[in-house]
């Protein structure tokens, strides 16, 4: 997947990628072009130098599952609740936040994850605390049993 | 054997204005009680611990881990008005000139 190879640096420089763990990746970054996706981040990465495009966090995302939910957490310094807006359209959740104060620490944020079929559109919950923004999806909980048995009439 | 915190300088920027400048901290995941500031002669030391993350990670990413950062301020700044505030994980340090280096206005002698 073309998850492996896309790069997140936490912000004390420290690969998230060797931390990532196989059990996570059911939750997967969304990345539109997939064919391109990695020169585009390379692109990225190379004329940033170059041009003064706003800054955004070089974000630590932790992923991680539990026995009834998925869990992901990222990092949002400086971003207050009302400058985050999260929207799930489909199986498509989007995190964007954008600030223009003065004072903020980074001007713009937005990263997509497509999320595993089993999860409960309506058992979404988002906390920030500390500049963490902590995400739980509750997992969908099979009602009908495997087995079904069908009476002879 | 518990292995020892590990210890990161947090990303950081500075903003100048009129009166000093303010150094703003990045530090997510810190409560406002694990977190210290310290003026030692000139050299401020911000610390702060982010605890153990609670969820069944594998690796790193839950471990505790220590933000530590050392600047050493101008002579110029006003060491008894340095103000902190935190807010949304980020530690902002107001420093401001002592108030004789501030700019003023001289007057003009008529004859």
């Amino acid at each position: 997947m073309i998850l492996k190879k896309l790069v997140y640096v936490l912000p004390g420089g420290v690969d998230v990628n060797k931390k990532l763990n196989t059990k996570s990746m059911n939750l997967t970054r969304y990345n539109p072009n997939r064919f391109f996706g990695n020169l585009d981040d390379f692109l990225n990465q190379t004329l940033r130098s170059f041009s003064p495009s706003p800054i955004t966090p070089a974000s630590g995302a932790y992923r991680y599952e539990e026995k009834d939910c998925y869990r992901l957490r990222l990092n949002l310094p400086g971003f207050t609740r009302k400058e985050i807006a999260i929207s799930l359209e489909k199986k498509l959740l989007t995190i964007i936040a954008k600030s223009e104060r003065e004072d903020s620490f980074f001007s713009s944020f937005e990263r997509s994850y497509d999320l595993p079929k089993n999860i409960n559109p309506n058992g979404i919950n988002a906390k920030l605390e500390n500049g963490v923004l902590d995400l739980s999806f509750k997992k969908l909980i099979d009602q009908e049993p495997k087995v079904r048995k069908i009476k002879i009439c | 054997m518990k292995t020892p915190i590990r210890t990161e300088r947090p990303n950081f920027k500075t903003r100048a204005h009129k009166e000093g400048f303010n150094i703003d901290i990045s530090l997510p995941g810190v409560k406002k009680n694990d977190l210290e500031v310290s003026l030692a002669k000139r050299l401020l030391r911000i610390n702060g611990i982010r605890k153990e993350l609670e969820g069944n990670f594998e690796r790193h990413e839950q471990e505790a881990l220590r933000f530590e950062l050392k600047v050493e301020i101008h002579e110029d700044v006003d060491d008894k008005k340095i103000q902190v505030t935190h807010r949304d994980g980020v530690l902002t340090l107001s420093l401001k000139k002592r108030p004789e280096l501030a700019p003023r206005k001289i007057n003009i002698l008529a004859n």
